[in-house]
């Protein structure tokens, strides 16, 4: 079946729809999979699985909301599920011999009469639980598949006798300016930048002075020539076991496949790798980090990809893509006009605050040092390690004076290692912002239920000065499999 | 990866201090100047100096202070002292810097210094100088006048009268001495001289390789040419033998004078002319023309006699029949020089013509080798135009001005267009863009016209036509290629002739979109040899190939209903006989269905017809099959004909043959019905905002043009409004557009098809939202019970109704209704 007979099918008021839910559940220390549907059905000895019967006990209306948040932060989408419980019939399920959480969750979408095998898949992710739900009825939490990363990058101790033996061990990724290594031998002086491969120590230094050292890329340490006579830091360029990268797609992709517990780790096929390709074509920025403490994936993909606006979303088939909240979407612009939309739902829902500056911190310095400590040092370079944060402030002259806006903004501190590409994405957010922005909301009909987050579109309507057509970015999208149709959230 | 460092270390490695060491510390200062200096009169001539600061062993920028004057322009690296701003003699510039608890510190001394008044000393003597002086001739006088304080030695004086003429000389320091020398030509720069005039009555110009440029012996008229010519006219050429000049009017090489060498000579034949002003060690450079008129052709000579005798072996070459041919020699002279001619072949009469004798070594053109209109008034030879431009049009004598058929002789204009009267060409032509059979890029027209075929306008913009040389046609809207031939939009005309006509159109339409009227006949009939049951079989008018039924004939021209009129006619025994016409729709397996029955007394012919409605299954291609038969065993023959007519759409009006019920029994049609579909009183609004319920008789309505495939909007009047109750529905389409009518009300949707509003559901309408007309389905009914409605006809149209005005549905259907 074609996306063109599916979308028929869709849009046929002789389909008769069912969802099919294969959730994945821990009973009594055994891993299984739970059968659901929304009707009866069936599979054949043919289908995969073989005549297993998904009984009609779900309920589906908008199972999941996918969104892209308009501050860059990103975040897990949630949805829910409900169970028919009735009578307590399946009161165990609630019950401590059924773990569901953290467990894979898929929903599909086909006809009663169709074999398994066409059916399609609508959802791919992990229950955060299930709960009782009244009396009468559990309650199936969903969550993205953006939760298996909520997970810390590292878990591994130094280990040994020393006292030292509880500390993780550092990792570095990118470029990272004046980080505190680890000492792992005080004996002979050797402090470990990264648990693994490195590409290259920019320098060591003591008390900001540089010093000389010996590096041993491989094991990601480095050994001082002299005892040191304060506070021991280095700039790296990070892990580079596969190769060294230091592009906020790059990184991102080797957190997710690279760092976090092994089993909840995303695989190359769960990256929508046409996204990531595209991003870091468009997105060539050198940023790092460096992490001595329990750095959460999801927080650390976070931090690189709001950077640059950025976040993760995961697509209805649990592919992990990149998008940005920017100005015009992704791709050619997709065309809806009034036949596309349920006459009369329409309706802008939240409108912007104007932004008339935009002040961003960049190259981050990762171990603050007192001036006081850096003695013979220039004046010039005290101030480099004495201060957290470089910052560039970009100002709208006009709108500042068109709001009355106040010209010195809150800083949001990025990844960014230039100020080159600091200007840049502080002027892109100021102009993306300067000017007040609406989102809209409306029901759109099954045809727009190919739409992803972050495609651009262009919205004609009577209302809204919509007439001759305005450009927006999709940033909400909530299907509704029962009815064929999707409410489409977008931002002019 | 990137290759950029982070800027912090990028700022730290790009500094050549790192730690700060006091001992090796200290700022170097450099001022632009060390002083400020003025003159007498009080000038100063620096007005500024620069102080730059340079660290060593330290970094960051330096703070300055300046004592007994005020600075300006103060960088972390420089900084400015104006003269104006000293307050003193001098002042002091000092330069300081922090740096690893210490600071660092140096200073610059500017000072001021300024000259004194001017001396009283003997100014020295005169040195020589240029001095001129007003005069028609040179005049010790004059010139020692012209020098202030007596003459100094090289003095140089210039008398002139004002640009006619002028002399210089120099004082030696007793005599005034002409100045003359000789200028090195390299010392001239290419068009660096300019003068009103040079008087030089014997001044020859030559080439380096000796030709002559310009020759002051000569008339102005001779100077025109590259080498003139130095040629005697022919009589005065010293003839030898029988060599004879065709004409002796004087002229000396243009066309019609020749040298003639006639056959048969009785001895030596030659002309001879001695070149004038030649100097020894001249180039000189002989040209003719020359033919013969023996097919066999001749042996011409030419050569320099320098002193009565050849200085080199003899030129000759081979005179071409009929064919003149260009000699070309060249020889330097030793001792004086003639040119002397002479055939060698007795039996051949020899012409030379255009014969020039030019200086130098390069066989410059001749002037007569030009077209001129002294030698063109008879023809120009062959060959005679190497390459040419023409300022203006050229024409044939005989062109009169005339373009149409009355014109004569061509013109070929300046400006590019010409006219003549027939053209053939070997190749191809073309126009515009086209160089080839080959359509150039959008936006750029013309023609090509070829072997290949015909070009015109350019495929990529749409508009062209191209016949290629097998007889294809190619145009936007017809095409005619092979066997095929294809139109886009109407064919205009009266009559198709041809064997076999095969429509494959799902509808024909006449004017309005109508459906033409077609019509379908079959028929079919069975004899006894004696008196029994007969039963003709009609397959009827099937669809093309649907499932298993593929034996069936195509001959539907739509999908719409039909009226069908069945006849049976018997002949049998002379008593009673029951006769059937049955009817088996698309599923065999529900039997034979009866039409009309009757029975009929046999002893003659009898009969009976009936006329029956059909709407095929679900809009799709169908089948349905037609029967007569009889059964009391007294039939002797049975004829059973079936007639369709695809009278639906037609421009037929209702009650038309099709529409009327007939017969006495099964499935008519139902024929004048009163005008039950309606719209809701309560909520029924039209497109322009009215409510339906104020629509009078006569008012216009916004009507569907019933263009199936680009629908568009017509304005028609109601011809009848009425009020009553029904049974109706709410329709909603896909996007929410909402209409309540009865439930009697049929609308034609996407296919064709007409359906009654129960059956809507899944149905495509066409939906009228501002001025956009687009195809909806019906996703929602919902039963509203008995309501009042709105009764309105508009004869054969759909009009937008609905209960938002913004949003309607073309409600109604068109002519027939179910």
């Amino acid at each position: 079946m074609n996306d063109a007979q599916f979308l028929a099918w869709l849009k046929s008021s002789a389909a008769y729809r069912v969802v099919l839910i294969e959730a994945a559940v821990q009973i009594g220390g055994v891993e299984s999979v739970v059968y659901l549907a929304t009707k009866p059905f069936t599979t054949g000895p043919g289908d995969a699985p073989a005549n297993t019967t998904y009984p009609p006990i779900a309920t589906v209306g908008r199972l999941f909301t996918e969104r892209l948040l308009l501050d860059g932060e990103g975040g897990l989408s949630t949805g829910e599920l409900e169970i028919e419980n009735v009578g307590g019939a399946r009161d165990a399920w609630a019950g401590p011999g059924h773990v569901w959480k953290n467990r894979a969750d898929r929903a599909y979408i086909g006809d009663v009469r169709w074999p398994r095998a066409e059916y399609r898949q609508i959802f791919d992710g992990v229950a955060a639980d299930l709960v009782p739900s009244g009396r009468q009825a559990l309650s199936l939490k969903l969550r993205d598949k953006l939760q298996r990363l909520n997970t810390p990058i590292s878990e591994v101790k130094l280990g040994g006798t020393t006292e030292q033996r509880d500390a993780l061990l550092p990792v570095a990724m990118g470029q990272a300016f004046n980080v505190t290594p680890l000492l792992v031998n005080a004996a002979i002086l050797k402090y470990q930048v990264h648990a693994g491969t490195i590409h290259s120590i920019i320098e060591v230094r003591d008390n900001g002075a540089p010093v000389a050292f010996t590096a041993d890329l491989a094991a990601g340490t480095f050994q001082l020539h002299a005892a040191p006579a304060g506070v021991v830091t280095a700039s790296v360029r990070g892990a580079a076991a596969g190769g060294y990268v230091d592009t906020a797609a790059q990184l991102v992709k080797r957190l997710v496949t690279g760092y976090g517990k092994i089993a909840d780790r995303f695989t190359e096929d769960d990256l929508d790798r046409n996204s990531f390709a595209a991003f870091d074509a468009a997105h060539p920025q050198s940023m790092g980090l460096y992490s001595k403490e329990r750095l959460n994936v999801l927080e650390a993909c976070r931090m690189l990809l709001s950077s640059l606006g950025a976040q993760m979303v995961m697509s209805r088939l649990g592919k992990l893509r990149l998008v940005k909240v920017a100005l015009p979407g992704i791709g050619a612009p997709v065309s809806i006009r009034p036949e596309h939309m349920v006459e009369g739902t329409l309706q802008p829902t939240a409108r912007t605050d104007v932004v008339g500056a935009v002040k961003l911190g960049f190259a981050k310095c990762w171990t603050v040092q007192d001036a006081g400590t850096l003695a013979n040092l220039p004046e010039v370079h005290k101030a480099l390690f004495a201060e957290e944060w470089l910052s560039t402030t970009k100002t709208d002259q006009s709108t500042l004076a068109t709001y009355r806006l106040n010209a010195e903004p809150v800083q949001v501190d990025t990844m960014l290692l230039t100020r080159a590409d600091a200007d840049a994405e502080a002027q892109r957010r100021l102009d993306l912002w300067k000017v007040p922005r609406t989102t809209y909301e409306f029901e759109g009909v099954p045809e727009l239920l190919s739409l992803e987050l972050g495609q651009a579109v262009t919205v004609y309507s009577p209302r809204f000065g919509m007439d001759a057509g305005v450009t927006g970015i999709v940033i909400s999208l909530a299907p509704d499999w029962e009815t064929g149709r999707v409410t489409v959230g977008f931002l002019v | 990866m990137s290759t950029a460092l982070n800027d912090r270390d990028a700022i730290l490695q790009a500094s050549s201090v790192r730690i700060i060491n006091p001992k090796n510390a200290s700022i170097l200062l450099n001022a632009s100047s060390s002083l400020f200096h003025t003159n007498a009169a009080g000038d100063v001539d620096v007005p500024t100096i620069t102080i730059g600061a340079t660290l060593i062993g330290l970094e960051g920028d330096v703070t300055f202070t300046a004592e007994g004057a005020a600075l300006t322009s103060v960088t972390g690296k420089s900084a400015v002292v104006r003269y104006a701003d000293m307050q003193g003699p001098a002042a002091i510039v000092t330069a300081r810097i922090a740096a690893g608890g210490q600071t660092f510190s140096q200073s610059s001394i500017i000072a001021v210094v300024r000259d004194g008044a001017p001396g009283n000393g003997t100014p020295g003597a005169r040195g020589p100088g240029q001095h001129y002086a007003f005069g028609d001739a040179w005049s010790d006088g004059v010139a020692d006048a012209a020098t202030p304080g007596g003459n100094v030695i090289n003095d140089v004086v210039t008398i002139s009268n004002g640009g006619r003429w002028a002399m210089t000389k120099r004082w030696d320091g007793a005599t005034w001495q002409a100045i003359g020398g000789i200028f090195d030509g390299s010392l001239f720069v290419t068009g660096s001289i300019d003068g009103a005039a040079i008087r030089a009555g014997t001044l020859d110009i030559y080439a380096p390789d000796g030709t002559v440029i310009l020759r002051a012996s000569k008339p102005l008229a001779e100077q025109v040419k590259s080498a003139p010519n130095l040629a005697a006219s022919f009589p005065e050429w010293r003839r030898y033998g029988t060599a004879w000049i065709h004409d002796s009017s004087g002229e000396r090489a243009t066309d019609g004078f020749h040298m003639v060498f006639p056959r048969n000579p009785g001895g030596y034949n030659a002309f001879e002319w001695t070149i004038p002003n030649v100097r020894d060690g001249d180039w000189v450079t002989v040209s003719f023309t020359a033919s013969s008129d023996n097919p066999n052709g001749g042996r011409l000579h030419a050569n320099l006699y320098d002193g009565g005798r050849l200085d080199t072996a003899g030129r000759r070459d081979q005179v071409v029949p009929y064919e003149p041919k260009r000699f070309t020699f060249t020889e330097q002279v030793v001792s004086g020089a003639s040119v002397r001619v002479w055939a060698s072949t007795p039996d051949v009469q020899i012409l030379v013509w255009d014969l020039k004798v030019s200086l130098g070594k390069a066989d410059t053109p001749y002037s007569n080798d030009f077209i001129s209109p002294s030698n063109v008034t008879r023809r120009v030879m062959p060959g005679s135009i190497g390459n040419t431009q023409i300022g203006g049009d050229i024409y044939s004598t005989n062109w009169n001005g005339g373009v149409g058929p009355f014109g004569t002789g061509w013109l070929l204009q300046r400006g590019g267009t010409f006219y003549c009267g027939n053209v053939q060409l070997r190749g191809s032509i073309a126009g515009g863009y086209f160089t080839k059979y080959e359509w150039p890029v959008a936006g750029q027209a013309g023609f090509y016209l070829g072997g290949e075929g015909l070009l015109m306008g350019n495929y990529h913009d749409g508009r062209y036509t191209q016949i290629g040389n097998n007889g294809d046609i190619y145009t936007p809207n017809f095409s005619s290629v092979g066997r095929e031939v294809k139109v886009t939009g109407e064919i205009s005309g009266s009559v198709i002739r041809t064997s076999v006509l095969a429509l494959e159109s799902a509808r024909l339409l006449t004017p309005w979109n109508r459906l033409a009227p077609f019509s379908l006949f079959d028929s079919g009939s069975v004899y006894n040899p004696r008196v029994a049951n007969a039963t003709v079989t009609l397959d009827g008018f099937v669809g093309p190939a649907q499932g298993g039924e593929s034996t069936f004939h195509a001959k539907r021209f739509g999908s719409f209903r039909k009226d069908v009129f069945l006849k049976a006619t018997m002949h049998g025994d002379e008593t009673w006989e029951n006769l059937y016409i049955e009817a088996r729709y698309h599923d065999a397996s529900q039997g034979w269905g009866n039409l009309a029955s009757g029975s009929v007394f046999c002893e003659g012919r009898a009969g009976i017809s009936v006329v029956i409605r059909y709407t095929p299954h679900d809009g799709g291609w169908d089948y349905i099959a037609f029967r007569a038969r009889t059964t009391q065993g007294k039939c002797l023959s049975l004829v059973f004909e079936m007639q369709t007519f695809n009278f639906n759409e037609s421009v037929n009006a209702p009650g038309s043959s099709s529409g009327m019920p007939t017969g006495d029994s099964g499935g008519g049609g139902v024929g004048n019905n009163p005008e039950p579909w309606c719209v809701d009183y309560e909520t029924t609004r039209l497109p322009d905002g009215r409510f339906a319920r104020d629509v009078k008789i006569n008012d216009l309505m916004e009507c569907w043009d019933f263009n199936l495939e680009n629908p568009g909007v017509e304005y028609a009047p109601a011809n009848k409004v009425a009020f009553g109750e029904e049974a109706s529905s709410m329709l909603v389409t896909r996007t929410g557009v909402q209409i309540i009518q009865s439930n009697s009300t049929p609308m034609t949707v996407r296919d064709g098809r007409v359906v009654l509003t129960p059956g809507m559901l899944g149905e495509e309408v066409v939906v009228k939202r501002g001025n956009d007309l687009v195809w909806e389905p019906i996703t929602q009914t919902f039963d509203m019970g008995v309501r009042r409605v709105v009764k309105i006809s508009l004869h054969d149209r759909m009009y937008f109704a609905g209960m938002d005005p913004k949003a309607t549905i073309a409600t109604h259907n068109l002519e027939y209704k179910p």
